[in-house]
């Protein structure tokens, strides 16, 4: 039994008369500690299979199984008690509060966290000990997103969920935060799944889901994963 | 406009229909208490115009001094711009109802003015006729017009009176020591209908010429039935005046000219009256001064009668059980006394039994006798007729013996001087039948005569004893004859004895029958008397309580008439003696009671307008404004795609400005629809219990309507403009992009590690939140701060009204006291003051009581034009007024007593005629030009009415006389007070109903009456009060909503952040409204102290002159206006939290804005 399964998801919007599946049989697994990425065009519906994976949508129909619990048949508060506890997100655009300071930004998802990390630490571990009183305004994109990066790992999650998160940010700095997420994985045995449009990036993850029109076109296994430092695009 | 974007707007619209309804509102609600209280006032004139135009209100009223005769009608009407004038009578009474006096609610005698009703004209008007002579028409609340001279028309609205008077009700005049008769032919009046004279706008009342000098209300009767051949006053209208508001200067200074050509023609006319009114009652008064004399005599004499009448009720009373008691007496012993006398007739009957059977005893003894010589009295006669004969026989042997004898003597002895011849002559002369011895016989011869004379002699002598032993004889038969008669009367007199006894016995026994009737009858006669005798002193007995009274009354009556005698005589002494300076008042509408009252209402509702609604209408207009920004603001992305389509700024702007535009002008639309003719009724309705005008002329104000409309507008729609402008300006893609986040800051609190550190996470990141935006910090602080104040300030005008009669009125207020004792006159009670304050102290019931004077004047200073009305008050007892008045300032808690130094003035007296202490202010007398000082010792806490407190010794130096104390103030024990209120109430009205039946007492007014009339009064402005508090309410209620829509619409992506971090549903409301409590609280403190100042300078301007207002706000209203506006917060954060709930994640975050 995998870490994460998805069981032939569907997750439908009804626009008018039309119903759009963005999620269409979505069927895949992942094991614990892995690093996936899940690739695929702009509304392939990698967005929609990891909002569910994260708790902040839920499927139409299908199983979701993470660390062996149903999370597709949670209410509302066991949802958010998942999220608190076992989920971190990282968005395209960090999402920091903005009158927090790095710190307080880390803080914030930590004293809700039952087995939380030391802010501090986390902050320095990804390079911030010098902008731990910044405010995100005061920090460039690739300091936010380390922050926001942060905020996530800070809360010791089994699940690190990243939204395309280099897609706001250049090339070194993109390879920095990927780098970051791969240590998450390596070290702390986080299971990281990161959703990118850029294929480049696929050799470095364990495991490549590749999307398109809802459904899983393809599952790679990279029995030998490059690390990030050589790849190029 | 393209169409698309006439979509997109409607679309706009539905999509954030919350925010439109909430400008729509608040728009709508501005704009409401804007044009409604900015009406008003208007309103309120417009209303008055009318009515004064309808019922042809006079514009100037002449009153004469010394009256008006037809003449002074016929000069004023040729006065410069008068058109009409109509003269009229009134006259002052008392009212009496079924007998009984009426009473005010203050415990004085009722006055009522008696107007007369010209009854061809009122025909006239109500044919259609506008005759502008006919001036002061009534306005029928109810009944009809009067028919008969004896019918009338009485006040709609008085509120003075205890008694409410109705249809049918007959009301009698009673003149004040006056003869009425002198004015009115009649003095009874039935009532027929209740109407409202245009005269009298408001329930004030005015003064009378009688009693306290308050006038109750007012009737109208038939014209003829004053009898007066003058008229009192007259009613005058200007030509032209009702082309211009009453309340204009135009109208006030046309009025004002004719008032002065008024004047200028007085002085001729006054002169000109005086002259007649001198022809005619100067030698009237002489007479009458003759006749009073007469009366007083003659009413003295009367009274000396009843006086000695009421002695002998009284020496009865007292005595007549002795003299029953004598009366008895003398019943019993001559009783006694008539029974001794037929026992002792009875005893002397058998006494007269017992002798008339001893004389029928002696009788019968008698008649034997008697029975023995029948002949006795035959032989009696005999035997006394032989008896005389030989009677006769000796006396003739006598004589004849005796001649013979003297011839003797003579011839033995004769006288030597006489011839013996001579002797002989004259012997034969004497002794015929010795004639032939004698003649025969001479000197030689005697010695023969002598020896037949001796011879004869001695024959003589032996028939002389032959005579006698036959009377001897005889006289024995004689005897024994007479001793039988005797017997014979002795029967006689038995007989008689013994009839007579035997009258006497049957005499007797009748006098036995006489007596015992008559004992019978007079004992009958006795007890008649004594029933009788019992029967009066039961009488007298009954009568001796009441003797005194009814002589009082009877005393009082002569003394009233004399005193109506000497009135009338007095007054016209006083009118010959007040010719000199008799005067025109020539009054304008001002002077009619109220009407000034009227118009400062309407400006005090100006100067309410002038800042409540004006502040109202701010924050109104600036929340609708920040709505308005967010919204631009919140639009942002969209902007920038229609930029981008190439739409140009300003079709783009005009799509917000409509938007604008909408909201807020569809919202002022219904706000000036409610304003104008929802608003002032409801105010009007309030003042309609000081008021007696007709319904309110409700009119459309451009004016208020153009301004409020636009302001409203154009701050809302600039809003919009500017928040588009400034993102217009900048390019299409950088508005499509989300807004660069506000920069957090360090707050100045970091600053201050120690407060820092204790601070937890959530309380830290709450302060950054607030201190990030300073525009949406102090847009809801001041939004929620207004609408505080906006309640307490409502909130707070309702407790300064409400404590004017609860810091006025019973304990721990100005008023202590719990009853006024009106006195009757001395005069006529008999009982002097000091009397009767004894009588008061000694109830048991009676903590302490005191003397006081009231008296009405108006009254000012020389610093102010303006004359209050203000009432004196003179305790007797200057140390005693503390008792029951504080006298303390407010502001410095200073205690004053009464001394001799100045007056006592309260506290708005001494505000409005700008005085201090050390100053002067004065009192004006009736005649309305003597004023008299006085000096300003103290400046003293009061909320209702002006007064001026004086000793009795200050009271004399400045009037001149002493004060007449006509009543006693009184407080009672605490222990009465503290009963419960029905247990109270009844002893109350014990004491009242025990003090009343003294002939000193009038009535006793407690204080709770009065109360409970002023607050009648006062509770109207209740609703004007409650008007601000649920629009205040309303506006916090929108304004909170607002916020926390805003709050959450600008920080959604912060809420979707901290959701995907897991927080629990409460701990982001809580995230999120920890602030807005913050923010709420700080609001809430700023808009309490704001209130103050506020509701002090609301109140001040709306004060009307015999009230002060509370200067404080209650607590309680605090503390509403908190807990209106924390509820309303609570209310809005549960319903924004489901909204919380329903903030989707992924479609937030997804969305760059």
């Amino acid at each position: 039994m995998s870490f994460i399964e998805f069981d032939s998801v569907y997750k439908r919007y009804k626009m008018g008369e039309i119903t759009i599946a963005a999620a269409d049989g979505v069927t895949f697994e992942v094991e614990e500690g892995e690093f996936c990425v899940i690739t695929g065009p702009s509304g392939s519906g990698k967005s929609t299979i990891l909002n569910i994976l994260g708790g902040m949508d839920s499927a139409n129909d299908g199983k979701v199984r993470v660390g062996g619990d149903l999370i597709s048949d949670y209410d509302r508060k066991k949802l958010i008690e998942y999220r608190r506890d076992d989920v971190g997100f990282v968005f395209q655009f960090y999402n920091l509060i903005p009158n927090l300071t790095a710190l307080e930004n880390v803080e914030l998802a930590t004293q809700i966290s039952k087995k939380a990390l030391d802010a501090q630490k986390v902050l320095e571990r990804v390079g911030l000990a010098e902008r731990l009183n910044s405010f995100p305004s005061q920090l460039s994109g690739g300091e936010q997103q380390r922050v926001s990066i942060a905020r996530a790992i800070a809360k010791n999650p089994k699940l690190l969920l990243c939204d395309e998160p280099t897609g706001a940010l250049d090339y070194n700095t993109g390879k920095q935060i990927l780098n970051l997420l791969h240590e998450a994985s390596r070290e702390a045995g986080m299971t990281v799944l990161v959703i990118t449009h850029n294929l480049a990036v696929a050799p470095m993850a364990d495991r490549v889901v590749a999307m398109r029109s809802g459904k899983v076109q393809k599952i790679t296994l990279n029995e030998e994963p490059v690390p990030v430092e050589r790849i190029e695009w | 406009m393209t169409k698309a974007l006439f979509k997109d707007i409607v679309r706009s619209i539905w999509r954030t229909k919350n925010r439109f309804i909430t400008i729509f509102l608040i728009a709508a609600l501005g704009l409401a208490v804007f044009s409604g209280i900015k009406a008003t006032a208007p309103d309120l004139k417009d209303t008055a115009d009318n009515y004064f135009l309808k019922q042809n209100l006079m514009d100037i009223n002449v009153i004469s001094t010394i009256g008006l005769s037809e003449n002074d009608i016929d000069n004023i009407g040729k006065v410069s711009g008068v058109q009409a004038v109509m003269p009229a009578k009134f006259a002052d009474a008392f009212l009496e109802i079924d007998g009984k006096k009426v009473i005010d609610v203050e415990g004085a005698q009722y006055s009522c003015r008696a107007m007369s009703l010209d009854m061809d004209m009122l025909k006239q008007w109500q044919d259609g006729v506008n005759d502008a002579e006919f001036m002061n028409r009534v306005r029928l609340v109810e009944g009809v017009y009067p028919k008969n001279e004896d019918e009338c028309l009485i006040d709609h609205s008085d509120i003075t009176s205890t008694h409410r008077f109705k249809i049918g009700d007959i009301i009698n005049l009673v003149g004040d020591h006056e003869n009425l008769g002198n004015k009115l032919k009649r003095s009874e009046y039935k009532i027929v209908g209740i109407v409202n004279s245009p005269l009298y706008v408001s329930v004030e009342r005015g003064n009378a010429l009688i009693g306290s000098g308050k006038l109750g209300n007012y009737i109208y009767i038939p014209a003829t039935n004053f009898v007066m051949d003058y008229y009192t006053n007259a009613f005058v209208s200007v030509a032209g005046a009702f082309s211009y508001s009453a309340f204009s200067k135009q109208y006030k200074a046309d009025i004002a000219e004719v008032v002065e050509n008024i004047e200028a023609v007085s002085e001729k006319a006054l002169q000109e009256r005086s002259a007649d009114l001198w022809l005619e009652y100067s030698p009237k008064v002489v007479k009458g001064e003759e006749e009073y004399a007469a009366k007083k005599l003659e009413a003295e004499e009367k009274l000396a009668e009843a006086r000695q009448q009421v002695k002998e009720v009284k020496y009865y009373a007292e005595h007549g059980e002795e003299e029953l008691a004598a009366k008895k007496a003398e019943y019993e012993a001559s009783l006694s006394q008539a029974q001794r006398e037929i026992y002792s007739g009875k005893s002397q009957y058998n006494a007269g039994l017992a002798e008339y059977n001893k004389k029928l005893a002696e009788y019968n003894a008698a008649k034997a006798m008697a029975d023995k010589y029948p002949n006795a009295r035959e032989d009696y006669k005999k035997a006394g007729e032989e008896l005389d004969k030989a009677k006769a026989d000796i006396d003739r042997a006598e004589r004849s013996l005796g001649r013979i004898q003297k011839l003797l003597d003579q011839l033995k002895n004769p006288d030597s001087s006489e011839t013996i011849n001579t002797i002989l002559v004259n012997l034969a002369k004497e002794y015929p039948e010795y004639k032939d011895i004698l003649e025969h016989t001479g000197a030689e011869t005697i010695p023969n005569a002598i020896v037949t004379l001796e011879v004869a002699t001695i024959t003589g002598e032996a028939q002389l004893n032959v005579a006698k032993s036959a009377y001897d004889q005889n006289k024995l038969a004689y005897d024994l004859a007479g001793e039988q008669i005797k017997s014979l009367d002795k029967l006689k007199d038995a007989e008689v004895q013994l009839a007579e006894a035997k009258a006497k016995l049957q005499a007797g026994s009748s006098d036995i029958a006489i007596g015992e009737i008559t004992l019978d009858m007079k004992q009958m006669e006795l007890q008649y008397e004594l029933a009788i005798a019992e029967e009066k002193l039961a009488q007298a007995k009954a009568n001796v309580a009441t003797v005194d009274k009814q002589y009082a009354q009877a005393e009082a009556d002569a003394l009233l008439q004399l005193q109506n005698a000497r009135y009338d005589l007095d007054t016209g002494r006083k009118m010959l003696d007040s010719l000199d300076t008799a005067m025109w008042h020539v009054e304008n509408r001002e002077s009619l009671p109220g009407n000034l009252e009227y118009e400062r209402s309407a400006d005090n509702m100006d100067a309410f307008a002038a800042v409540f609604p004006v502040f109202f209408f701010f924050i109104a207009a600036a929340v609708c404004l920040s709505t308005m920004t967010r919204m631009v603001k919140e639009e942002r992305t969209q902007m920038g795609t229609l930029k981008a389509l190439g739409y140009s700024s300003q079709v783009i702007a005009i799509k917000y400005l409509v938007y604008a535009f909408l909201a807020s002008a569809l919202g002022s639309v219904l706000g000036i629809y409610l304003g104008f003719y929802w608003f002032p009724r409801v105010i009007y309705e309030a003042y309609s219990i000081m008021f007696t005008t007709p319904d309110l002329v409700l009119v459309f104000r451009w004016k208020y309507a153009l301004i409020g409309f636009f302001v409203m507008l154009l701050s809302v729609m600039s809003a919009a403009l500017l928040a588009a402008r400034k993102d217009l300006m900048t390019d299409a893609a950088r508005l499509m992009r989300p807004v660069a986040p506000k920069k957090g800051k360090r707050v100045f609190l970091e600053k201050v590690g120690f407060v820092w550190k204790r601070l937890n996470f959530d309380s830290k990141v709450t302060v950054r939140n607030m201190m990030r935006n300073k525009r949406r910090l102090a847009m809801t602080v001041i939004g929620i701060a207004g609408c505080t104040s906006l309640i307490v300030v409502g909130m707070g005008i309702d407790d300064s009204i409400t404590a004017i009669s609860a810091n006025q009125f019973g304990e721990n207020a100005v008023m202590t006291y719990d009853a006024q004792v009106v006195l009757n006159d001395k005069l006529v009670s008999g009982i002097s003051e000091e009397e009767s304050l004894k009588a008061l102290e000694s109830d048991a019931r009676v903590d302490t009581a005191v003397l006081t004077n009231m008296q009405s004047f108006k009254g000012g200073s020389v610093r102010e034009e303006e004359l209050l009305p203000v009432s004196i008050i003179v305790p007797q007892e200057s140390d005693k007024l503390s008792n029951f008045i504080s006298l303390k300032n407010r502001e410095t808690g200073e205690v004053f007593k009464l001394g001799d130094e100045g007056v006592l003035v309260t506290e708005k007296f001494a505000e409005h005629s700008k005085s201090k202490v050390g100053d002067k202010v004065f009192v004006q007398l009736d005649d309305k030009t003597t004023q008299i000082e006085m000096t300003v010792a103290g400046i003293v806490e009061n909320y209702a009415f002006h007064y001026i407190y004086m000793s009795e010794a200050v009271y004399e130096s400045t009037f001149g006389s002493l004060p007449v104390y006509s009543f006693a103030t009184v407080k009672l024990l605490p222990n009465i007070n503290a009963m419960d209120a029905a247990q109270r109430d009844s002893e109350r009205s014990k004491l009242a109903a025990d003090l009343m039946k003294r002939d000193d007492v009038s009535v006793v007014v407690y204080m709770e009456q009065a109360v409970d009339a002023f607050n009648g009064v006062l509770s109207g402005l209740d609703t004007l009060t409650r008007v601000f508090v649920v629009g205040s309410v309303i506006l916090a209620l929108l304004v909170l909503y607002n916020l926390a829509n805003i709050n959450i619409n600008e920080r959604i992506r912060d809420i979707a952040s901290i959701k995907v971090l897991g927080f629990y549903d409460r701990e982001v409301v809580s995230y999120i409204f920890k602030e807005s409590i913050y923010l709420t609280l700080i609001g809430i403190a700023f808009g309490l102290l704001a209130a103050i100042p506020l509701h002090l300078f609301v109140i001040k301007i709306a004060e009307v002159n015999i009230l002060m207002y509370g200067r404080s706000i209650d607590l309680s209203s605090y503390i509403f206006a908190a807990g209106v506006i924390i509820v309303f917060s609570v209310l809005v954060a549960v319903l924004m939290s489901f909204k919380l709930k329903k903030v989707d994640m992924v479609e937030t975050l997804k969305v760059v804005e």
